[in-house]
């Protein structure tokens, strides 16, 4: 790629050249006509001399001769004029020969001299010759100043096309540059906008065109593009609205499947654990209430042992009866206890569930939340003395909401159970070290939801178990203490409220419990 | 004098009491040395100190327990202490914990409650196989 100086440089250069060769010929041309010229004048004036001197040749009077010499320009024209009789003796001579070879001037013209040699006549008859040797000063001049002028000319011409081209080069590499410089701006800034007219002056006409349509396709294309990101966004605003939606519509139908596995469960579970209980509970009760009676049995055993120890038994036998004893004992309470666990897992199954369908009532929250976690502490108390929590209690007046209200206070019983049993816990663990237990119970409506945040600072839930306590059966509490069926049974009835369970831990500071009811129960339908 | 050494672990100590009652014949005549544990980590810590002493032949555990629960410990057991055959004794008969137990070299599967004269045959086959 060449730039325009370059291209402009390379058409001056040819131009130069072709106006050189061109007048070269024509200059050419011009010499042969001025040499043919000069020899034409140089003869047609030899022959008027040559007549001149016929009357001399005749008489022989050398006054005539010198006469007719005399007119003659022997400094810059004439070298040298001779003149023969027929017998070839020199009747008058003017000049004398040059130091040039003379066979060299016998051509005729040669570059210092032109030569003639003509015949003279009287009365049509031969009397003698003559010689007239001429300088070529007058030729060389008018050649030279023809050449120089030539050469002149040439450089004229020349040096004006290269200002002219030079000018021309200038003004469109400028205004191209100008316009390169400016349109490549304008791919940056919002060019068009600042667009002035009168900047173009310094343009040439077609220029100043080539400049406006580059600025009115730039501005076009400005257009297109804006409309292009407008369509694009209202595209993307219309894409992340119906992926909204979507989203929305699926977070939906989980909610509802939640919802109506939550119910599924509660009645399914129900409808089984009362069915299933009631049989399991009689062979239980028999199991119970045999080894009540193996009970009373070593008990009377152990009445008649003195009597044992002071009859003929051997030791050995004393031993094994002894022995036989004690392992008596200690399996009839064995089934005594497991009996008893498994009725209280039984109850709980029991609890958890219902095998119809409550229904929905309005009630005081703010009475349900404070009645059930005072209820809690007190039944916390009762299982141990030492037991202490402030609880802080964060609860607007009169909340009052939609429930199945068995359900909740259930769940809340349970909630606020395992707080207490996680701060008892850490009791237990820090032993001597001072530790304030709290409990913190906030509730807040909002639009959507009765929120309602039960935050202790017992010991918390270790990462690795969060996933799990959603899982019926699972605990972490000895097999006496919990059937691990409670965090499942809050799940499914926060379901069933249309809610949501969220559980916040840190291990070793404690646990916050989110329990959401939704605020639309009540009013569907 | 031989002792066929087991190892018993799981949270519930009824469970330890009735096995002892159970297995009492044996121990009385020191063929047969039971050790208790409650939980997993108790067993571990207690093979880190005290292996040299006592050679643990049989772990028999449970499953569902706190701190950690018997599938994992039959991992850890039969990665670092191979010569420990491990039985698994649970509630939850399930396949899914069937094949996991398999997957780390479990020996055998007993669903609770546990048929103690499945236990007994399994003692007397050791007891021959170790020739004590």
């Amino acid at each position: 790629m060449y730039t325009i100086k370059q291209i402009l440089y390379r058409r001056f250069l040819i131009i130069v050249i072709l106006l050189a060769v061109v007048s070269l010929v024509f200059e050419a041309f011009q010499l042969n006509y001025v040499v043919n010229d000069f020899v034409r004048s140089s003869r047609k004036s030899n022959k008027i001399l040559a007549q001149a001197f016929e009357p001399f040749v005749e008489k022989s009077t050398d006054v005539d001769f010198k006469s007719i010499v005399s007119v003659l320009d022997f400094e810059n024209d004439y070298q040298l004029i001779e003149l023969t009789n027929l017998k070839g003796k020199i009747l008058a001579i003017k000049g004398e020969w040059p130091s040039v070879d003379e066979n060299e001037i016998v051509k005729g013209l040669t570059y210092e001299y032109f030569k003639e040699r003509l015949n003279l006549y009287f009365n049509k008859k031969k009397i003698g010759e003559i010689l007239i040797l001429r300088k070529t000063d007058k030729l060389k001049d008018k050649v030279f100043n023809n050449l120089a002028y030539f050469f002149f000319a040439l450089l004229g011409i020349t040096f004006t096309l290269f200002l002219l081209g030079r000018k021309l080069s200038l003004e469109v590499s400028n205004s191209l540059g100008e316009m390169r410089d400016r349109f490549s701006k304008a791919r940056e800034l919002s060019f068009y906008e600042n667009y002035n007219q009168s900047d173009q002056n310094y343009f040439s006409e077609e220029i100043k065109d080539l400049s406006q349509s580059f600025s009115d396709l730039i501005f076009d294309l400005k257009t297109s593009k804006n409309s292009l990101e407008e369509l694009n966004a209202e595209l993307e605003e219309r894409i992340r609205l119906k992926t909204q939606d979507l989203r929305h519509s699926i977070a939906d139908l989980k909610k509802y499947q939640r919802k109506l596995v939550a119910q599924e469960k509660l009645v399914s579970l129900g409808t089984l654990s009362a069915g299933v209980a009631h049989e399991i509970k009689n062979p239980l009760n028999l199991i119970a209430n045999s080894a009540k009676l193996i009970e009373n049995v070593i008990v009377e055993f152990d009445k008649v042992d003195e009597e044992l120890r002071n009859s003929n038994l051997s030791q050995s036998s004393l031993e094994s009866i002894d022995l036989g004893l004690s392992d008596l004992k200690v399996t009839t309470r064995i089934i005594r206890d497991n009996s008893e666990r498994a009725d209280s897992i039984i109850r709980s199954m029991l609890q958890q569930t219902r095998a119809k369908a409550s229904e929905l009532e309005f009630v005081n929250y703010t009475e349900m939340l404070t009645k059930i976690s005072s209820l809690c502490y007190h039944s916390a108390r009762a299982k141990d003395k030492s037991f202490d929590v402030q609880i802080i209690r964060d609860i607007p007046e009169q909340l009052a909401l939609h429930c199945y209200p068995v359900d909740l206070e259930r769940a809340l019983i349970n909630i606020f159970d395992n707080a207490f049993y996680a701060i008892r816990h850490k009791k237990k663990n820090l032993r001597e070290e001072k530790y304030s237990p709290e409990l913190v119970i906030r509730a807040v409506k909002s639009d959507d939801y009765f929120e309602v945040m039960i935050s202790d600072n017992g010991v918390g839930i270790s990462k690795d178990l969060r996933d799990k306590i959603f899982e019926p059966f699972f605990t972490t509490k000895p097999s006496t203490e919990g059937t691990g069926l409670g965090m499942s049974m809050i799940y499914d009835i926060a379901m069933s409220h249309d809610g949501d369970l969220l559980v916040d831990s840190i291990e070793g500071e404690g646990t916050k419990i989110t329990l959401k009811i939704s605020s639309k129960l009540g009013r569907e339908n | 004098m031989k002792t066929l050494n087991i190892a018993l672990v799981d949270d519930e100590k009824d469970f330890h009491e009735i096995f002892n009652i159970f297995l009492r014949p044996y121990i009385s005549d020191d063929k047969v040395a039971v050790f208790n544990f409650l939980s997993a980590i108790d067993f571990l810590e207690y093979l880190e100190t005290d292996s040299h002493q006592v050679r643990i032949i049989i772990l028999l555990s449970d499953i569902n327990m706190p701190d950690m629960d018997g599938i994992s410990l039959c991992e850890i057991i039969n990665e670092k202490y191979p010569h420990i055959e491990t039985y698994i004794a649970t509630a939850y008969g399930n396949d899914e914990y069937k094949s996991k137990a398999k997957e780390v070299g479990v020996k055998d599967f007993f669903t609770k409650p546990v048929n103690f004269k499945v236990i007994q045959e399994l003692i007397e086959k050791k007891i021959e196989e170790y020739n004590i």
